[in-house]
């Protein structure tokens, strides 16, 4: 920064503009963790742009040339933030342990708190059948789950689901203890692409859906339970194959991307809908081609064997319903 | 439920051979048959090859008595449509009597359909008429599967997961019928396996009525195993369980050293 203004003048731009970033970060995610993130994220940011400032060449504009640094900054935090999270992936030696009959105590955690994205139709009716197959008793979690608005339906099942949580409950554990079952709230967001959609209308609505998302990621319940520290972020992210679902687990990936959630945070489930047999949806092809997930599920095994995924057998509950 | 199941699945062919060993007019209990679009995308061919004529004949052929059409958005042109098939015959000069449709007075999406000749087989020698019932959404579709199940009937519906599943818990005999319009027509796939492993009948949009024949002469459903006995299946083959997984993602994001002492840590680390 030998020549004076113009290079003084480029840093205090981009300090401005990375201290509103952190700003406009803390308001949309207030906490401790978001002003850390923020900081971290600010420092890098400045760093790494004052680097390509001296790289850039100086012919051209000042204004474009702080903005083209900026960018490059952003650009290089993302992809080394994207490649952290996917090293820092969940073992497969977690899954192994699982499919060798491991059967997780998870009382030794404060609070499980595990977000559900109810689709439409088909996927809310598998997701519900698979909470619900062997729900064992965990009074420390609490389950959030995402409705796409419009959509009685899912609500509907979400009940019932609740319900038929406690009865399975009080059954098996031969007491009236409530309790046992945790706690549960659900948002509602608008869903990404209806049926019959096009796709660049999709797009829009897309962009529309990732804001009451982000605010079902971060938002703490309403009542909370008492004694134990809510976690920063939510344990676990489930999905299952409508369009809304990789929306939310691309926000989950860059919420861990910027610090803004700790890694052990926010693992990715995905299951592939039990209606694909042979080829991914494309939900599920986005989730193949991006690798965000941590764990990725195929209810059949040709489907496996084409994408070298893990075969899970059948998630959902097939057997006839006693009543 | 579950041990009444057999009974029910097995008592349209015990009772159709009751009547044909004793000619007398002792005719089985009327079935019911529900026919389902789904709660998301609406699909109006099989709703129009569902009260066809041939696919009702067919139905009163079998001993049903009820029909009822969950028709979605689409409950207002079906109504019409059947609203103006049974007026026809009535206005002179229109359409011949083939479409014997005729509006039921007192519930309002309620029509009657007589079939125009005499029913061929002898099991069911005095019944020409079925009652539609036509209605846009279930209010708790279990229920209403359940009915079905109970009157020995067939469950006809889009072959969508969530209609697939619900026929599965419920016990039902199901056709699945591919909507071919939806994304990557992946509805072929599914009812392609479903019929394969032998938990569906797989139907399709105007052959419905082969697809009826060939479910009534097979009611037993073989599906009752309850997880894919395919090859390279996991051991057990009941299937990974949801909640495990996630409880050990959890736990090992949250509590590592937790997670590898409940494991077993010389079993986390090999391989």
């Amino acid at each position: 920064m030998d020549d004076g203004g113009g290079g003084f003048a480029a840093w205090r731009i981009v300090f401005a503009l990375s201290l509103g970033a952190w700003g406009a970060l803390s308001l949309v995610a207030p906490g401790k963790l978001s002003v850390l993130a923020g900081g971290y994220n600010l420092a890098k940011l400045a760093t790494l742009s004052s680097l390509a400032l001296r790289v850039l060449p100086r012919s051209i504009p000042i204004l474009i040339n702080v903005a083209l640094a900026t960018g490059i900054g952003a650009v290089v935090i993302l992809l080394d933030g994207h490649l952290r999270v996917l090293r820092h992936k969940s073992n497969p030696d977690t899954l192994k342990a699982v499919q060798e009959g491991y059967r997780p105590d998870t009382t030794t955690i404060p609070i499980n708190h595990c977000v559900f994205l109810l689709g439409s139709g088909g996927h809310t009716k598998e997701m519900c059948s698979m909470i619900r197959k062997q729900f064992p008793p965990s009074p420390n979690m609490h389950r959030r789950y995402i409705i796409t608005s419009g959509d009685s339906y899912s609500a509907a099942v979400m009940n019932d689901l609740e319900r038929s949580i406690k009865i399975d409950l009080t059954k098996k554990t031969n007491e009236d203890s409530p309790a046992k079952c945790g706690t549960y709230d659900c948002y509602l967001v608008e869903r990404s692409r209806r049926v019959h959609q096009k796709w660049y209308s999709a797009v829009w609505s897309t962009l529309e859906s990732t804001k009451p998302l982000f605010k079902a990621l971060t938002g703490h319940p309403t009542y909370s339970h008492p004694g134990k520290k809510w976690p920063d972020a939510p344990n676990v992210v489930v999905t299952n194959g409508p369009g809304t679902g990789f929306v939310l687990c691309f926000l989950a990936h860059l919420m861990k991307v910027i610090y803004l959630a700790p890694q052990g945070s926010l693992k990715i489930v995905y299951v592939e809908s039990l209606a694909r047999v042979k080829t991914l949806s494309l939900t599920g092809k986005l989730f193949h081609w991006t690798n965000i997930a941590d764990v990725f599920l195929v209810q059949h095994p040709g489907l496996a064997e084409n994408y070298g995924k893990v075969y899970a057998g059948f998630m959902v509950d097939t057997t006839p319903a006693p009543s | 439920m579950a041990k009444n199941k057999p009974t029910t699945a097995q008592s349209p062919v015990a009772e159709a051979g009751a009547a044909a060993s004793q000619p007398s007019h002792v005719s089985p209990p009327p079935k019911t048959c529900l026919v389902t679009i789904g709660a998301t995308a609406s699909f109006p061919s099989l709703l129009r090859d569902s009260i066809s004529p041939a696919f009702l004949d067919c139905l009163i052929v079998h001993g049903y008595r009820h029909l009822i059409l969950q028709c979605g958005p689409l409950v207002e042109s079906i109504d019409n449509c059947l609203e103006s098939s049974s007026t026809s015959p009535s206005s002179p000069g229109t359409s011949a009597p083939v479409s014997g449709f005729s509006r039921q007075p007192n519930p309002p999406g309620y029509f009657t359909y007589t079939c125009p000749s005499e029913p061929r087989p002898a099991t069911y020698p005095n019944q020409r008429r079925l009652t539609i019932e036509t209605t846009s959404h279930f209010q708790y579709f279990p229920s209403v599967v359940k009915k079905c199940v109970d009157s020995g009937g067939v469950l006809v519906g889009h072959a969508g997961s969530g209609t697939i599943l619900d026929a599965l818990t419920g016990g039902a005999r199901m056709i699945a019928v591919p909507n071919t319009e939806l994304m990557g027509n992946h509805q072929e796939e599914t009812a392609e396996e479903f019929g394969r492993r032998g938990m569906v009948v797989r139907g399709e949009i105007g052959r419905l009525v082969e697809a009826l024949e060939y479910s009534e002469k097979t009611p037993v459903l073989k599906a009752k195993v309850e997880a894919p006995a395919a090859e390279g299946d996991l051991a057990g083959t009941r299937g990974l369980d949801l909640m495990d997984v996630i409880g050990a993602l959890a736990l090992s994001g949250a509590n590592p050293i937790e997670f590898r002492r409940q494991v077993g840590i010389e079993k986390y680390y090999s391989s």
